[in-house]
């Protein structure tokens, strides 16, 4: 026979599980828009009914049930849509570095323009044409001359472009590995914590979700392989070597010891480079190591071809002032291409005939100026080649990011959709735990006055 | 499939973020009127339309050059015009100067005139343009015809046999200048012989002589004014040839790189329709959840 206060009991229970049930639920509709939160579910289960079976048991039907316990609080996730997603997340990542340095790259070499390379080229060759028009007037070598700056500072800043996008990119690196770093730290501390928590049978939830959070942003750095032990803790390896291993971190370091001394990644326990499979940092050294010396290796030979052909033609010519074995253009590259200083200085110098001494002579400026078209390959056509390769991959590089960026917006979806915070749903626990939560004080209002009938108000016959 | 508002809020973001920005592509398009901005775009077409831009630079150029070329042919086709003239008074004297019957006072006018047109041949033999002397050769900073008065009389010529290129079309040059020596040389000596003969009442000699080489002198000139008439004409159809070709690179590069406006504004207005539509449906999908309707 169950005792006068089980119902009391029963509906007490039943009052702190339903309270209970409402504070969660509260939790989720306070972090739905936390980014990382894992919406979290109360599993009732029922107590140990009555009675327990054994040899003096009470002759009554049974068994009879006792009330409800909240027996955890669990987390509403999809493990293996974390995988996926993360993997994918390198890979976007990476894209938008390519794609972004390749963005800063047409912005430097601003084509098409009337004010790009390719317009100054034409405009040079075309004082040299003018030249040759009027070879012993010096009102047209001041013009030559300007243009001819004008190519060489056009040279020397998509140079100098060049390099600083490829000198970002390398503070990027280290920026990005000093992220890792920091990210890998809070990922082991939460190791600890969550393996305290745990220890205890309970689920250290909130702080699940904020390790898988920072394992999203380790991802989108750099490739990385996330496996948890029986204790809860999790270990993170980055291409094959160990990055987080419970509490503790094998850190990244930067040395200047990659191409032309840039920045490379090493592990700082056994100083070994870094594999690095995808993510941001492969995306910015991608660019830094081969994109970028593509293009200003491109463009230094365009440079280096004119100034040889124009300083050979230019060298066997002779000035005004009778003077041959000149040079044109200083320098040997794009970055150093500059008009020679004797000729800057004195545009008298600039050797427009073949021969001394004829003041009509045009033929070494008529030469150079047909260069534009006697060149193989020409400086334009080189130039132009430069630019479409650059188009070609920078239109890769933005079709992969919004490849990568739809899937990846497909994966948050998948991962939403398992644990994101409805509120309709929320709403609708609420009431139906508010609902539970009344018919249980309902309960023992009912016990309370069974039990008042019983005290106050039996065994007053004649009273 | 459990959707939840987060879900709706991120694709609505996601949504409305990619329509503005095909609507802001289509906008750049519209207001540059330039379909390719940026080598991306469409690669092929950029290394196009570069290398459209540069033929066509190349054109300007050439046009400039066949302009200078013609001011000098131009200019020596006058100065060969007047020589010409001047030889042809030269061989009215010549005719009247062969006539027994002259007065030796009347030869001796004539011989003053002659003398006049010789100095003059010289005026014409170092013309220029622009301070360059038309007929030196490649040594056109200086006279090239210097007469000495003598006796003998002679012309001096210290030019030199040098051509003057321009390039008028890619690969495609011509020469413009034609050295004196072989033009005046006959011209001054025929004046000089026929001025000497007058003066010394030599008839015969202007007879039988001079007239001849006049006619020869006279000949040697108006050949050289027929090839700089054939290469103006050279030029004259050159020129036309790369205003052609010149608005035909226009119309291609045009082609490649400019926005069809009729397709982009219609593309436009469909666009913005859409991110008309989408703000709507944001609008209406965000705002309301169960809680609304619970009291």
């Amino acid at each position: 026979m169950t005792g006068s206060f089980f119902g009391l009991d029963l509906s007490l229970r039943a009052l702190q599980a339903q309270q209970l049930a409402l504070d969660v639920t509260g939790q989720n509709v306070a972090n739905s828009n936390t980014a990382g939160y894992s919406r979290q579910t109360v599993n009732f289960a029922t107590t140990a009914p009555y009675t327990l079976p054994g040899m003096n048991r009470a002759q009554i039907a049974g068994q009879v049930g006792t009330g409800v316990v909240v027996a955890g609080i669990d987390r509403a996730r999809d493990l293996f849509a974390d995988v996926q997603y993360r993997a994918e997340a390198s890979v976007q990542s990476q894209a938008q570095a390519q794609s972004d340095a390749l963005q800063q790259v047409q912005t430097v070499l601003n084509e098409p323009s009337s004010t790009g390379l390719s317009a100054m080229l034409s405009n040079f060759f075309g004082a040299w044409q003018d030249l040759a028009n009027n070879p012993s007037d010096t009102a047209t070598r001041a013009p030559l001359v300007q243009q001819a700056a004008a190519l060489a500072s056009g040279f020397n800043r998509a140079a100098q472009g060049l390099s600083t996008i490829q000198q970002n990119l390398n503070d990027h690196v280290k920026l990005d590995v000093d992220q890792v770093n920091s990210l890998s730290t809070q990922i082991a501390a939460l190791n600890r914590q969550i393996v305290q928590v745990e220890v205890t049978g309970q689920r250290a939830n909130d702080l699940r979700d904020r390790r898988d959070l920072l394992l999203d942003q380790v991802s989108q750095l750099a490739q990385i392989q996330s496996s948890e032990s029986a204790d809860g803790s999790v270990n993170v390896t980055l291409g094959g070597h160990t990055l987080v291993q419970g509490q503790s971190v094998d850190a990244l370091t930067t040395t200047a010891t990659g191409p032309g001394g840039m920045l490379d990644v090493r592990f700082t326990s056994d100083n070994s480079l870094a594999t690095l499979n995808s993510g941001e940092l492969r995306g910015l050294m991608d660019a830094r190591d081969t994109s970028i010396p593509n293009y200003l290796g491109q463009l230094n030979s365009i440079a280096a071809n004119l100034i040889g052909a124009v300083n050979s033609l230019h060298a066997a010519g002779y000035g005004l002032d009778g003077g041959t074995g000149r040079a044109f253009f200083a320098g040997t590259d794009a970055a150093t291409i500059a008009v020679d200083p004797t000729v800057a200085a004195n545009p008298n110098t600039v050797a427009a005939a073949d021969a001394p001494n004829q003041a009509g002579n045009n033929n070494t400026a008529l030469a150079i100026a047909q260069l534009q078209h006697t060149m193989s390959p020409s400086t334009g056509d080189s130039y132009n080649a430069l630019i479409a390769s650059l188009g070609v991959d920078a239109r890769a590089a933005q079709g992969t990011l919004a490849n990568q960026t739809a899937l990846v917006q497909l994966l948050t979806q998948r991962r939403q959709t398992v644990s994101g915070v409805s509120l309709d749903e929320e709403a609708t626990q609420m009431l139906r735990y508010q609902r539970a939560y009344e018919a249980a004080a309902r309960l023992i209002t009912t016990n309370d006055e069974m039990l008042d009938k019983l005290i106050n108000g039996t065994g007053v016959v004649g009273r | 499939m459990r959707v939840t508002n987060s879900m709706i809020g991120d694709a609505t973001v996601a949504a409305l973020q990619q329509n503005l920005e095909s609507l802001s592509q289509l906008e750049k398009q519209l207001t540059t009127g330039k379909r390719i901005n940026q080598p991306s775009d469409d690669p092929p077409a950029v290394e196009v339309a570069l290398s459209y831009q540069t033929s066509i630079a190349a054109g300007q150029q050439y046009l400039r050059n066949i302009s200078s070329g013609t001011s000098w042919l131009q200019m020596t086709d006058s100065t060969l015009s007047s020589a010409t003239s001047l030889l042809q008074r030269a061989r009215e004297l010549a005719v009247q100067g062969a006539n027994d019957t002259l007065a030796t006072s009347d030869q001796a006018d004539m011989a003053s005139e002659v003398d006049q047109l010789l100095q003059q041949m010289v005026q014409l033999g170092n013309s220029g343009l622009q301070g360059q002397r038309l007929f030196a050769g490649l040594k056109t900073d200086a006279d090239p015809f210097t007469l000495n008065a003598g006796p003998p009389t002679t012309v001096v010529y210290s030019g030199d046999n040098g051509q003057m290129q321009r390039e008028i079309d890619t690969g495609a040059t011509m020469t413009i200048n034609t050295p004196g020596s072989a033009v005046f040389g006959p011209a001054f000596t025929a004046l000089i012989n026929l001025r000497d003969h007058l003066q010394a009442g030599d008839s015969a000699a202007v007879r039988t002589n001079d007239l001849s080489s006049l006619d020869a002198a006279l000949n040697t000139m108006i050949t050289a004014r027929a090839t700089t008439g054939a290469k103006l004409n050279r030029l004259q159809a050159a020129q036309t040839q790369l205003q052609q070709s010149q608005a035909q690179l226009a119309g291609m590069l045009a082609t490649v790189q400019d926005t069809d406006y009729a397709a982009a504004i219609s593309n436009f207005q469909q666009q913005s329709t859409v991110y008309q539509a989408s703000l709507q449906a944001a609008a209406k999908m965000l705002q309301p959840s169960l809680l609304d309707y619970l009291s």
